[in-house]
């Protein structure tokens, strides 16, 4: 068994409008030291997904209807309030895409890295400040002595990121969730908190859950990517086959609409048509059927299970027209392989 | 002949510092000294890391912020010192669009009133002939006139930026300011965007000065494209040129820091790392403001601020590093 298994997850919201399930059934597993990147637009449910992985979903109006979440065989979803409380960052931590809004800005750093620690284990004052300092300086954090003693508001957009991923480190968490780490990021700043999650992964065998919206980091830095589209999984393959052998028209969509450094001027883009779904309206048909240009109304009766390219391999991808169809030579070749 | 044209715009905003009675004036430079034209029909882009002063750049161009120093032509014309009766009949030739789709549509108007407004405030139609502007901006914006008399929340960000854009192309502007006008929209929607701003270019012959971070994106749009970095342009070239070569050190570190999105790729390229963070625009590094990030720096870079002149290859760049283009220099002289 994996370090963590997802079985069959839902999270429900009672509005005004109706029952909302920004999550539907998802399954998936991580493996230790593995990099698993969640690649949706906004609305694909892929931040509250893993917020109820984390408990963090507010309940009501949240509630999760079905589904059951293994760390290590564990179901924690059977655990008490005060022992997913223990669990959060000692086993799974996550750091946020706002690091202007997550940090408190009445505390100093030094309070709320040491806090951690204090919460979670039996380090005495002076041991947590060590360990504390030791982490700042390992993230690259200039002149830690000094941003250990500051209020956030003295830091910079991404020595904040750096400090939230410091802290989310300090317990030495089996996996750790990034959710969208580097949006509010310039480029530059976007490059250097990667090449540190990367390192982490690399040194420390931490298992890491990017959630992100950007293809380009996903590149980069993720072992196995899925695709998430109306709170379902659509497509699920290592990083490789899900760029050059991408089966999902969603996913081929999302490729086709990014512009690229290579692209040239004047280079026509194109988009996919329509908007994202209204989760509301969503029933037993292809959440992507209003938008999809290979729809037929098989899609628009029943929605599609999930199927694998070949009997032994791991990409899989919910469409009964996928793209890779339509060159049968390739197919035969890679099912006989 | 330019269509925009701005010569040595300066934009300084006071700050004070220190305790109550021994107050310290400083100045925040957000804009120090940049020169840059717009043609007819073209795009200009203009990228740079937050707090380089673009935005800065952008509304005092729109005469949102009154600059500190510095002169801003719109077809040869001076903006700065004509009287406001006067400056209303030029705005017709310049609108912007603002980044957030969100916050730039007033919650209180229909979609209606919002796109009329400008038309309201700055020519004399009556009613009917306004009426009748918004209902073709809608078509032309491919939303359904359907829709006038609702209210901003009904819309989604793409139909949003949308009627923003409807919006500053009322009065037929000829040159429009887009300040990061589809970074807060998903990736499926922002090509759509991108889309309806080159159909539209090639439409209306308009000229944009498209400011955003996401080097990708201005490079789909753009025909020439400007780097800022601390209030100073530090390079301009054609848009190809500036992408395949290159010349300023600091624009070279921004391309690479680009993810590509391509497993291989990504993964065999080199990144040329920037240490630290953008400074303060307050206390400005001496000589060339780059040197503490640059990788290159040497010695003349911390003592002599460098010019923006023409380099090797037909971009302009400012660093001594760089060859200038002796050709450009001897014709000159000449």
């Amino acid at each position: 068994m994996g370090l963590l298994e997802v079985r069959n997850l839902s999270v429900e919201f009672h509005t005004d409008e109706g029952i909302v399930r920004p999550v539907d059934s998802l399954s998936y597993e991580l493996e230790k030291g593995e990099v698993l990147g969640i690649v949706g637009e906004s609305g694909s449910g892929k931040s509250v997904s893993c917020l109820a992985l984390m408990g963090l979903l507010p309940t009501p109006p949240a509630r999760i209807p079905q589904g059951e979440i293994f760390l290590e065989g564990q179901d924690i979803l059977k655990w008490s309030p005060g022992k997913r409380r223990q669990m959060r960052g000692k086993d799974i931590s996550m750091i946020f895409q706002d690091p202007f809004t997550s940090l408190n800005p009445y505390l100093k750093i030094s309070t709320q890295l040491m806090e951690v620690m204090e919460f979670h284990g039996n380090y005495s004052r002076a041991e947590a400040k060590r360990r504390s300092l030791d982490m700042l300086e390992r993230l690259g954090v200039p002149d830690p002595e000094t941003r250990f003693k500051s209020y956030p508001h003295q830091l910079s957009g991404g020595l904040k990121q750096r400090i939230m991923i410091a802290m989310s480190l300090l317990l030495k968490p089996k996996i750790l969730i990034a959710d969208e780490p580097t949006t509010a990021l310039d480029v530059t700043i976007q490059a250097q908190i990667l090449d540190l999650l990367k390192e982490i992964n690399e040194k420390e065998g931490t298992a890491i859950i990017m959630i992100t919206h950007d293809l380009g980091v996903v590149a980069g830095l993720c072992d196995r990517v899925q695709v998430m589209y109306g709170g379902r999984l659509v497509e699920r393959a290592s990083t490789e086959d899900l760029f050059y052998r991408t089966q999902h028209p969603y996913t081929q969509g999302l490729l086709d609409s990014i512009p690229s450094l290579e692209s040239r001027v004047g280079d026509r883009l194109q988009p996919i048509m329509g908007s994202p779904p209204d989760l509301t309206r969503l029933g037993d048909f292809c959440a992507f059927s209003m938008r999809c240009g290979r729809v037929t109304e098989e899609c628009r009766a029943k929605r599609p299970r999930m199927q694998r390219v070949s009997d032994d391999s791991s990409h899989e991808f919910e469409c009964y027209h996928p793209l890779q169809d339509e060159e049968p030579e390739s197919k035969r070749s890679g099912g006989g392989s | 002949m330019s269509l925009l044209q701005i010569r040595d715009l300066k934009v300084h905003f006071p700050v004070s510092r220190g305790g109550l009675f021994r107050s310290e004036k400083r100045l925040v430079r957000a804009v120090d000294g940049v020169d840059l034209e717009v043609f007819p029909g073209e795009t200009l882009g203009l990228v740079g890391e937050s707090g380089c002063g673009k935005s800065t750049l952008a509304r005092a161009i729109v005469q949102l912020i009154e600059p500190t120093a510095g002169e801003i032509f719109i077809e040869g014309r001076p903006l700065a010192g004509i009287s406001p009766s006067k400056l209303k009949t030029e705005r017709k030739q310049f609108q912007m669009v603002f980044q957030n789709p969100f916050s730039s549509l007033n919650p209180r108007l229909t979609v209606a009133d919002i796109i009329a407004e400008p038309l309201k405030a700055l020519t004399n139609m009556n009613k009917k002939q306004r009426w009748n502007r918004v209902q073709e901006l809608m078509e032309l914006m491919n939303l359904n006139p359907k829709f006038l008399l609702r209210y901003p929340h009904e819309f989604s960000g793409g139909q949003r930026q949308r009627i923003n854009i409807a919006r500053a192309l009322a009065v037929s502007p000829k040159l429009v300011v887009l300040d990061e006008p589809v970074s807060a929209l998903d990736v499926s929607i922002q090509a759509q965007i991108i889309n309806l701003l080159q159909d539209l270019q090639k439409k209306m012959n308009l000229a944009y000065l498209f400011i955003a971070h996401d080097l990708s994106v201005v490079k789909t749009l753009s025909h020439r494209v400007a780097v800022m970095y601390l209030g100073k342009v530090v390079e301009v070239a054609k848009t190809e040129n500036l992408y395949h070569s290159p010349q300023h050190p600091y624009t070279k570190a921004l391309l690479s820091a680009v993810p590509i999105p391509d497993p291989k790729k990504e993964r065999e390229r080199r990144r040329i790392p920037l240490s630290g963070e953008i400074p303060s625009p307050i206390d400005l590094p001496k000589g060339c403001s780059f040197h503490p990030r640059c990788p290159v720096a040497e010695g003349i870079c911390r003592r002599d601020p460098p010019v923006l002149e023409e380099k090797v290859g037909g971009q302009q760049a400012s660093c001594h590093l760089v060859p200038q283009d002796l050709t450009v220099e001897t014709g000159r002289g000449g």
